[in-house]
């Protein structure tokens, strides 16, 4: 069950190099430190559990960070649905984005999922578009058409919020 | 009017900050991927078992497998719909039917929940106790659900009582599907699920409150007469002083949280996300604390309620935890508070608190008929529910008017619990009822689970 001793340098190597940039990416997406460790604390777990099946372990990190980061979106999207149908007289009211950090995440949040991921992990994690192919199985150009529209979506989205 | 293209690239373009780990955390994270693959193993095998088994035996067999290989699943007949039904008075209880059996040995019969826990939307699990003639030691029996209660199976219980004053256990929490807790008065604690269980040292105090978030346990360890008998939720009364602790799930170091308040008479621990909170209560009234859930130091706060201890206790004769200091708390996100402060007359009034308990406001009042246990908050706030003696009330305007969801049986209910903004679960007084309460619209409306027993 446990991983052989190379295997364990090479873990703990892969944690002290990648978990304070892993962790800080997450935070950006998320806006919290708790939530941040969560999520990069999870990611390493089922590496680790997977550890000598994994070619890539790098990508596999910021995939798996990448989906709990949508779940985690997901279920904040859950609650402020429940909250707005409780509480209809709040529908009205102008919503306040505290920074522009959240602001852009806000919109990263409400692109179409196969532009998010890929914007994500290249803009955003900072790998290449042929690592972001391969990650997520599609052709390098169908990754850049999605970077593409991705950015079209976002810059429309900023100039209206913006007018 | 801001350029979009400059926006867009000053958010790209901002590197990102490292977040370094907390002390402990690669040591945690090995230890849960060894676990994990070690069930990822017994999973496999045992699908393999099933497969082969499903080959030669009837077929209606394969579809109760249980999924971890942790235990026997059950699979109760005449389950509940999983949509939510109208809860009016008491009539929802479904009747105890014979079970389908998985293989091996099912839960024993006459199980009787007295406690529970959830650490998702689907897997949790039940302490109960033994409608005599016990099949277990102590009486005492732990069931599991990874399906919201519609099944439930049997994992290993601590080798201890059902709990007396002094000694055995009455309460489960489960920090994820590995770290789990039973407690009070005794301390127990697993690391696999359920597996095995091994006994912490109190030191001869009682454990009268446990609670888990993030990586680690808080409980309340308290020196109590054995004249002092255990009162529900775990609690006690009356003891000669109370201490708080805190462990990282997965090790038996409890240590002492320091600036949390301590001295004479009892307390009970809520824990936000990121704050935890420790209402204590001693002959000259009521403090409250808080602090970080991560290390760090507690301090003392503005205590909601002002009354002294326990008004209702001596008008009901039956309080427990924090219901026994005349007040229950729930926590919401992220510094969010809510606190119901009983008083003489039936209302009891609802305040809130938006920072971590240094200032409160009034919200609004809760005319309850009967004793209340036990309060739960949506992870919002907006839907926050008590559990009392006559019943479940609800709030869906974050305490500012109340009504009452469903009727209880006779005892009501002793505990509730929010575990999503709309999913909850509630535990009847009296446990000889035999089921716990689900609910998956807030509170509005409640379904039964009869644990399966045939008994």
């Amino acid at each position: 069950m446990r991983l052989r001793r190379a295997d364990n340098v090479a873990a703990e190597a892969l944690f002290n190099s990648q978990y304070p940039r892993l962790a800080g990416w997450v935070r950006r997406l998320v806006d919290d430190d708790g939530t941040a460790h969560e999520i990069a604390s999870e990611a390493f777990t089922r590496l680790l559990a997977r550890w000598s099946r994994l070619e890539n372990p790098h990508s596999y990190l910021y995939m798996i960070a990448t989906n709990l980061v949508r779940d985690h979106w997901r279920k904040m999207e859950k609650e402020r649905r429940a909250m707005r149908a409780v509480t209809p007289s709040r529908s009205d009211q102008q919503t306040c984005l505290p920074d522009q950090d959240v602001h852009v995440r806000a919109l990263i949040q409400a692109l179409p999922l196969r532009q998010r991921n890929a914007f994500l992990l290249h803009y955003y994690a900072g790998f290449g578009v042929r690592e972001v192919a391969e990650m997520l199985g599609r052709a390098e150009g169908t990754v850049k058409a999605d970077l593409f529209h991705a950015r079209a979506r976002l810059r429309s989205a900023l100039g209206t919020k913006n007018d | 009017m801001t350029e979009p293209r400059d926006e867009l690239g000053a958010w790209l373009g901002e590197p990102v900050e490292p977040l370094a780990p907390p002390p402990g955390t690669h040591e945690r994270i090995r230890k849960n991927a060894r676990k994990r693959k070690r069930n990822q193993a017994i999973t496999a095998t045992a699908l393999t078992a099933a497969v082969v088994a499903g080959l030669v035996a009837a077929p209606r067999l394969a579809g109760v497998f249980s999924p971890a290989g942790r235990g026997q699943r059950v699979e109760a007949a005449a389950q509940p719909a999983r949509s939510p039904q109208a809860a009016s008075g008491f009539r929802n209880k479904l009747t105890p039917q014979p079970t389908v059996m998985g293989r091996g040995q099912p839960l024993p019969n006459g199980f009787e929940p007295i406690s529970a826990t959830f650490v998702g939307l689907d897997t949790g699990w039940a302490l109960g106790t033994l409608s005599t003639p016990c099949v277990t030691p102590g009486c005492l029996a732990l069931a599991r659900t990874d399906d919201t209660g519609a099944s439930w199976y049997a994992v290993r219980a601590p080798a201890t009582v059902i709990a007396t004053a002094t000694t055995g256990v009455s309460q489960v929490r489960f920090l994820n599907r590995d770290d789990g807790w039973i407690f009070g008065p005794e301390l127990w604690w697993t690391t696999d699920g359920g597996q095995d269980w091994q006994r912490a040292d109190t030191g001869g105090m009682r454990v009268v409150s446990l609670e888990a978030v993030r990586d680690r346990a808080f409980a309340v360890f308290a020196r109590c007469p054995a004249s002092q008998p255990l009162i529900p939720n775990g609690g006690a009364s009356g003891c000669r002083s109370y201490q708080l602790y805190s462990a990282v799930a997965g090790t038996p170091a409890w240590q002492r949280v320091p600036g949390a308040t301590s001295g004479p008479g009892t307390a009970s621990v809520v824990l936000g996300r990121d704050t935890g909170y420790l209402l204590g209560v001693s002959g000259s009234g009521a403090t409250l604390s808080s602090g970080p859930t991560a290390s760090g130091d507690w301090a003392a706060v503005t205590t909601p309620c002002q009354a002294g201890p326990d008004t209702r206790q001596a008008s009901s004769g039956a309080a427990s935890g924090a219901a026994a200091l005349g007040t229950l708390l729930a926590t919401v996100a992220p510094d969010g508070l809510f606190a119901a402060c009983a008083a003489a007359g039936p209302a009891s009034q609802i305040v809130t608190s938006s920072d971590g308990g240094r200032s409160w406001h009034r919200s609004g009042t809760a005319a309850l008929a009967g004793a209340a246990f036990s309060m739960a908050a949506t992870p919002g706030g907006t839907m926050l529910v008590i559990a009392a003696s006559t019943g479940l009330y609800v709030s869906a305007d974050g305490g500012a008017s109340w009504r009452l969801a469903l009727t209880g049986p006779p005892g009501g209910f002793s505990y509730v619990g929010m575990t999503d903004v709309l999913q909850g679960f509630a535990i009847p007084a009296d446990h000889s009822n035999a089921g716990i309460l689900f609910t998956t619209d807030g509170g509005g409306s409640w379904r039964w689970s009869t644990v399966p027993r045939s008994g």
